[in-house]
């Protein structure tokens, strides 16, 4: 168990909900993967499509925690103006927020995001940045008020996994007492491994579970991995060494000789 | 009659509509619980819909939930 925003949770694994092929699929990867998070959004909605409230519906009906975000913002002013539009659907303090800079890498603008975190903060929300590997960046948002942070992978959607695994170890060692989890550019559980490994606190994806060949199994592939990286990281990894050291002792052995090292 | 945007989209109403009459004419009543709105980029809490009288030019800007990741 471990304790997000104040609330007691048993899985790591957060779930995005969008690019399903249908609702019954997502539905049903959400269940696989164990996820008790998960993102929304909204759209503006045009009054002949009545496809938001089915989807809104359906995932009442799951009883999850809901993440919304400000997925479209570019700045500080509308990201705010969002997050309380969501608040006031999803009922929710909670919110992933996203300030995008960029169209082509959806990288998160930094001045706006700050900007938009600080006000938000103060208007009583749980903060969720969407942010970059910038150490700097991350102590601003923390400077702010935000407990949680979101550092990227990769890109949104790449699927290129841990970019930077340095820059993801620094923010790990240099803020022990921030909720980290990361965020955007997992591909593979493997590389969700790899990030729980660092002491990562949570892994949120989407597209890598609902792109998938087969989405519900890999939900529940994404599951395992990153409870075994969670494992892996309390229990204590070997430190990696240069030099061979046998896991079998060759002292008297047969045919073991004490070479000289050349 | 006095014209404003609704979602970006232009949109003709009675001089002295209400946001509340507004939004259940588009959306009808039923889905009316499941959206916010924001007029004027500035949001705008349900209780308040009925107090909010539109003005032309106005911008009105509705959401409803969608998938997200």
């Amino acid at each position: 168990m471990w304790t997000l925003a104040d609330r007691l949770l048993s899985s790591r694994f957060l779930l995005g909900t969008a690019h399903y092929s249908s609702l019954e699929i997502m539905q049903k990867a959400i269940h696989a993967s164990g996820a008790e998070i998960v993102t929304v959004s909204l759209k503006r909605q045009l009054p002949q499509d009545k496809s938001g409230a089915d989807f809104w519906s359906q995932l009442q009906a799951l009883h999850l925690q809901l993440l919304p975000n400000t997925a479209g913002c570019r700045r500080a002013e509308e990201a705010v103006t969002l997050a309380e539009m969501a608040r006031e659907i999803f009922q929710t303090s909670w919110i992933k927020l996203e300030v995008i800079g960029d169209d082509y890498n959806l990288q998160p603008d930094p001045f706006e995001l700050v900007k938009a975190a600080r006000i938000l903060v103060q208007k009583g929300f749980e903060v969720f940045p969407y942010t970059t590997d910038d150490f700097v960046l991350a102590e601003r948002l923390v400077d702010c008020g935000c407990r949680i942070l979101m550092p990227w992978a990769s890109p949104i959607g790449s699927g290129k996994g841990l970019l930077n695994p340095y820059a993801l170890e620094v923010l790990r060692a240099r803020l022990p007492k921030v909720t980290l989890i990361i965020d955007a550019g997992i591909g593979k559980p493997s590389q969700a491994l790899q990030a729980m490994e660092l002491g990562y606190d949570g892994i949120l994806l989407n597209s890598a579970v609902a792109l998938a060949t087969k989405p519900v199994l890999m939900a529940k592939a994404f599951r395992e991995a990153i409870s075994a990286g969670r494992a892996a990281f309390e229990a204590g990894c070997m430190p990696e060494r240069n030099l061979a050291s046998p896991s079998t002792s060759l002292l008297d052995t047969p045919f073991w000789r004490q070479e000289k090292q050349k | 009659m006095i014209k404003l945007t609704l979602n970006q989209q232009a949109f003709s109403v009675k001089e002295g509509s209400d946001l509340l009459a507004l939004l259940q004419s588009r959306l009808g009543p039923e889905l009316v619980p499941f959206c916010a709105v924001a007029v004027n980029r500035r949001f705008v809490p349900r209780e308040r819909y009925q107090q909010i009288i539109l003005e032309e030019g106005d911008a009105v800007d509705l959401v409803l939930p969608m998938q997200g990741g």
